[in-house]
Parts: C-alpha cells; sequence; structure tokens
C-alpha cells in the first residue's frame, strides 16, 4: 500500500469560494473536463474549477474517489478477493446512499457533473429528475420541479394536440 | 438554482425517451423552447403512421408489402438481406412498432433495414409462440419472448398448467436469455376452468398486443380462449377472458386507446369490435362495434389510394443504402402526400344504411391489423378475387377503400399479416 502511495501524482482543485482540495490525478482524471486540462497540460499547480462552490465540490470529489477504477487502491471495495458483481452491488448501494440529497443539491450535482464531465455522476444525478418526469403527468411533474405552467389553456392544447400519440 | 436554468434543463431533456419528450413540451415555454431548439424530439422518425401491410402468404415466400405508393418506393418487405442461406427465406414469426421478429432468431427494421441476430437459446422441444415486445417512444430497446404453448394434458387449470413452465425472454439491454417462471398477480378470480388445449392443430400465429409495459398474449382452446398479460416490469401475469367463450377466429391488436379484439362471429362475414378497460385494476371487456363488411366487398370502387409493391422496385431500393437524408425525403414526400386516414374523398363510405345481416356465405373475410393510434382496423378478402383491402373506422361509423392486394386465389392457413408503422430509429441495439 504503502508503496503505491508514494508513487502517486497529487492535483489541487480550487473551488471559487476559496478552498483548495488536494485529490490523486487519477481521482481528478474522473473528470473529462479535468483530464483534458492535464493532459494538454494547463494544469501545473492547481486548477480552479469555476461555477461549483466548495460544498458541492467535496461531494464530486466524494463520488470521484468511490468511483475510481479500483486498480488503484481506494478504499476497502478494492480489495482483490471482492468478486465484480459484489463490487459494482456495493456502489450501486452506495449510489443510493449518496443521492439522498434536496432537490437544489441534487440540481447543484448536475450541473457540477455536467460541466466537469463525468458521466457516471451525470446519470445518477439526473436519473431521478428522468424518473419524475417520465412516471407523472404533467401536472404531478409540474408540482415535483416547481415549474410554473405559463401557457394558457388552448396553447397547452395546442402543443398537446402535435404530439397527441404521447398522451394515451 | 431550478430547472429554468436552461443548461441544467438540457442536460435532463437529452436523457428523456421520445414520449416524455413530448410530455415536457407542455410543461412550459422555456420547456418547450430547449426541446425544439435543440431538436431533441424527433417524431418523425418514431413509427406512428400506418402507411402499409406487411404480409406473408406462404412461409417460403419473402414478406410482401402493400401501401401507400409512396411507401412502396422507399421501403422493401423483403429481407433477404438477413437470410444465412440465400435459397431460404427466414419466416416472419412477429411484428411490433415497426420491427420484425424473423426465424432463426433474428430482429430486423425494413425501413432502415438494421438487423439483429439474437443468440441461441436453449429450450429443450421449443413448442413456444415467439414475440416481440418494442416501443421506440419509450425505449431504444427491444424484448423477444418464448412463451410455451400449454400441454393439454395438464390444463384442468391454466394456472397450475403454467405452474414449472417456464418462458424465455431476451432483452437488447442485457444481450442474454433469461428463463422465467410464470408469476400469478393477484387472486386466481380469472382462473378458467375446463380447458381443453387444441394443442396439436395450435400451429398458426396468434396475434400479441404490446401496451404500457404489458405484453397481451392469446392463446385458443377448444371450449375457451384467454389472454395473458404479461407485466413486463415485473414479470407477473394475469388471465384473462375473450369476451365471448366459444368464438372462432379472433385477432388482439393495440389501438388508440389500449388493447381491442376483433371476434370473427358465426355470421359470415360479420366482426365484433370490443375494447379492453382497465382502470383501478378491473379489467372488462366493452363491446364497440358489429358490423356486416359484405357490401364493402361487393361494391363496386374507384382505384385506391394503396398499391401492391411492384417486384421491381423492391430490386432497385436493396441496391441502395438507407440514411438520414433518405428518411428526410420520406417524411418530406409523407407531408405532401394526399393519403389522409381523416379525410374525406370518394374511397370513403358511410356504413349507416348498410344491412346488418349478411346472406352470402361465399366471402372469406379477416382481419389484418389495427391501427396503433387511431380507432381503424383493416380488413380483407381471401380466396376470391379481388382481394379487396378496407379501413373500418370504428367512431365515424365508415369504411375506407385502399385497394386490390397482388391477385391471389389460394388460401394459406400460414398467412400472417401486420398494419405497418415505419421506424426510422438509426440505432437498432445489438444491429450487425
Amino acid at each position: 500500500m504503502a508503496t503505491r502511495e508514494a508513487g502517486k501524482k497529487m492535483i489541487m482543485l480550487k473551488s471559487p469560494d476559496g478552498m483548495e482540495f488536494e485529490v490523486e490525478e487519477a481521482v481528478a482524471m474522473e473528470s473529462q473536463t479535468i483530464r483534458k486540462m492535464i493532459e494538454d497540460d494547463c494544469a501545473d499547480t492547481a486548477i480552479l474549477i469555476p461555477n461549483i462552490n466548495s460544498k458541492i465540490l467535496s461531494r464530486v470529489i466524494e463520488y470521484c474517489n468511490k468511483h475510481v477504477p479500483t486498480t488503484g487502491a481506494t478504499g476497502a471495495a478494492a480489495s482483490d478477493t471482492v468478486a465484480p458483481a459484489a463490487l459494482a452491488e456495493d456502489l450501486k448501494i452506495w449510489d443510493a446512499e449518496f443521492i439522498k440529497v434536496n432537490r437544489a443539491t441534487r440540481f447543484d450535482l448536475i450541473q457540477a457533473a455536467s460541466y466537469l464531465n463525468i458521466k457516471g455522476l451525470l446519470d445518477l444525478t439526473s436519473q431521478t429528475t428522468i424518473d419524475t418526469i417520465s412516471d407523472n403527468s404533467l401536472e404531478e411533474i409540474r408540482s415535483f420541479l416547481s415549474t410554473k405552467n405559463d401557457y394558457l389553456p388552448e396553447e397547452e392544447q395546442t402543443i398537446r394536440r402535435e404530439n397527441q400519440w404521447a398522451f394515451q | 438554482m431550478d430547472m429554468e436554468h436552461t443548461d441544467l434543463l438540457l442536460d435532463i431533456l437529452r436523457r428523456l425517451p421520445p414520449c416524455s419528450l413530448a410530455v415536457s413540451r407542455c410543461v412550459c415555454t422555456a420547456w418547450r423552447g430547449t426541446v425544439d431548439h435543440h431538436h431533441l424530439l424527433r417524431a418523425d422518425l418514431l413509427p406512428l403512421s400506418l402507411d402499409a401491410v406487411i404480409y406473408n402468404e406462404l412461409q417460403m415466400d419473402p414478406p410482401k408489402l402493400f401501401g401507400r405508393r409512396l411507401t412502396t418506393r422507399y421501403i422493401t418487405s423483403n429481407l433477404d438481406y438477413v437470410a444465412d442461406d440465400p435459397d431460404y427465406t427466414d419466416f416472419v414469426l412477429d411484428y411490433c412498432n415497426g420491427l420484425f421478429l424473423v426465424e432463426s432468431v433474428k430482429v430486423v427494421n425494413p425501413a432502415t433495414r438494421q438487423w439483429a441476430r439474437l443468440p441461441l437459446v436453449k429450450c429443450g422441444p421449443c413448442h413456444s409462440n415467439r414475440y416481440l415486445a418494442y416501443d421506440p417512444t419509450v425505449s431504444p430497446h427491444y424484448e423477444v419472448f418464448f412463451i410455451p404453448r400449454i400441454r393439454a394434458a395438464s390444463a384442468e387449470t391454466i394456472c397450475s398448467a403454467l405452474e414449472g413452465e417456464v418462458m424465455h425472454v431476451y432483452s437488447s439491454k442485457t444481450h442474454v436469455w433469461k428463463e422465467k417462471s410464470f408469476v400469478r398477480e393477484g387472486d386466481a378470480a380469472g382462473t378458467i376452468q375446463d380447458v381443453q388445449s387444441c394443442y396439436n392443430s395450435d400451429r398458426s400465429m396468434y396475434y400479441t398486443a404490446y401496451w404500457q409495459g404489458s405484453l397481451y398474449v392469446p392463446s385458443r382452446h377448444i371450449k375457451n380462449a384467454f389472454l395473458l398479460r404479461i407485466n413486463l416490469s415485473t414479470d407477473k401475469y394475469q388471465v384473462i377472458k375473450l369476451p365471448k367463450a366459444g368464438v372462432g377466429d379472433f385477432r388482439l391488436g393495440r389501438s388508440k386507446k389500449g388493447v381491442y379484439c376483433v371476434l370473427h362471429t358465426n355470421v359470415p362475414c360479420t366482426f365484433q369490435v370490443w375494447f379492453l378497460h382497465e382502470s383501478c385494476g378491473s379489467i372488462d371487456w366493452v363491446f364497440k362495434n358489429e358490423i356486416n363488411l359484405e357490401p364493402a366487398f361487393s361494391k363496386e370502387w374507384h382505384a385506391g389510394p394503396w398499391i401492391p409493391q411492384p417486384p421491381e422496385k423492391i430490386e432497385l431500393l436493396l441496391q441502395n443504402d438507407v440514411n438520414l437524408k433518405l428518411v428526410d425525403e420520406y417524411n418530406q414526400a409523407l407531408r405532401k402526400d394526399d393519403f389522409e386516414w381523416d379525410s374525406e374523398d370518394e374511397n370513403v363510405v358511410s356504413i349507416t344504411d348498410w344491412p346488418k345481416k349478411c346472406d352470402d356465405d361465399i366471402r372469406v373475410l379477416y382481419c389484418l391489423g389495427f391501427h396503433p393510434y387511431k380507432e381503424i382496423v383493416l380488413f380483407h378478402q381471401t380466396r376470391l378475387c379481388p382481394c379487396s383491402v378496407v379501413a373500418y373506422h370504428l367512431s365515424s361509423s365508415k369504411v375506407r377503400y385502399l385497394g386490390q392486394l397482388l391477385p391471389r386465389c389460394r388460401y394459406s392457413t400460414e398467412e400472417i399479416s401486420f398494419a405497418y408503422t415505419p421506424c426510422w430509429m438509426m440505432d437498432l441495439p445489438g444491429r450487425n
């Protein structure tokens, strides 16, 4: 463990509110946006992550730490004796806990995942919203997502008729 | 931060299936603006428009297409390109929303000519009916089902006969076949006693209906025919009786409001249409229409809007590739074409003054299929020429003449037909 630890390259991530996070390069590279910066040599000392506050950034790092490929030693899940299926199951349970956040945090996480281009996190954070939209009626979607209906009734009818097949 | 933020909204909307995108357009102007600006909803690629019938008279022949003139110029029903042996045509087993399931076992989309070969499945002596479930408005993935025919010897009741049986289910999401046992939903209230199976003659196709995540699978027996409604997400089934016991032929289908059933009555040329009304856990058949279609087939019609695909057209089509440019061309031509299901023209007549009784017992009429989004059922005549095809509009009690199938006066029990809605989605999972 210790020898591997020593060989690891570390990266400093800075949030706009002045917090700094030191993370392993492999963890930071879970983000395709950061990976590109590193590969293009635009990241010598520290990378400023705009628009993502320290609270959200720390959660994103937490996610990346857990999801970095397990060939590096990242926590208990990396044990060689655990079967891949069990690992996947473990990750699923961890994800389900991770996403138990309020709506505002979830939307912030979606935006962070989108900006940093972390596919797994984007899938995870947007799934609840996608399920809400897919499984509910128009009124329920509006109420769950606090979206105001700004259509006139006849306007809404016209738009509905354009894709009548979706309302059967 | 809220969903009004366009980037966030776009991230979410990009991940929605077409059906949810169409609903999202109605949430508010910002949502519609985002969907439309980024062209997220491509309804023109979805199987929403009934443009043809694809049918097979004999298993050894390639399937034939009868449809709008426009459709015969763009889509061929010939499936030679999936055949392993050039001298042998894979026969069609089932159809669902633009996709065909063919023998040995492949799914194929005749519009895009994309196809996928499924892995082999081991299921012993496979006395099973084979079905396909696919709805690209909800998901790009399809499922294939091998559902056992229930053996007469063990069919004291349907539920006990299904105990110990397994169905084989393939999902394009996982690329594997799974064995699933039959788990009954609710109590045995729907159980039908005294089913005598006509198992030995049980060779022909029974059309299913796929509606809101459930597959409605018919099973035919001497005394009683019934349906299994299999919920594809929970794998639980429910037994549903047919609207009338002891009927002859029937055909299930999905149409505007859900699952419909066309029954051949004992009176020649006369059909009943029933609708399966499902609400709050109760399921009832609702009688909709009874029609004597004989006048439609003795009437002199003008030339109809639909034609059989000329053989030379098939050769020509197979020489060209299918790409998105062609799809746009097809959809543009579709908009200019003067064929409209809702229009009134010389090919549409009201049936209100038609006799209720038929005294002509020579004609053999069959249901060809259902329009998936309008209450329209297609019928045709076999054995007697001309082999006319008509569309019966259930709610307006009108009949529309479509045209004549290729002259054919033979009758085959292997005949199979589907109302065809082209699907232009270019990303068939598992395609070769």
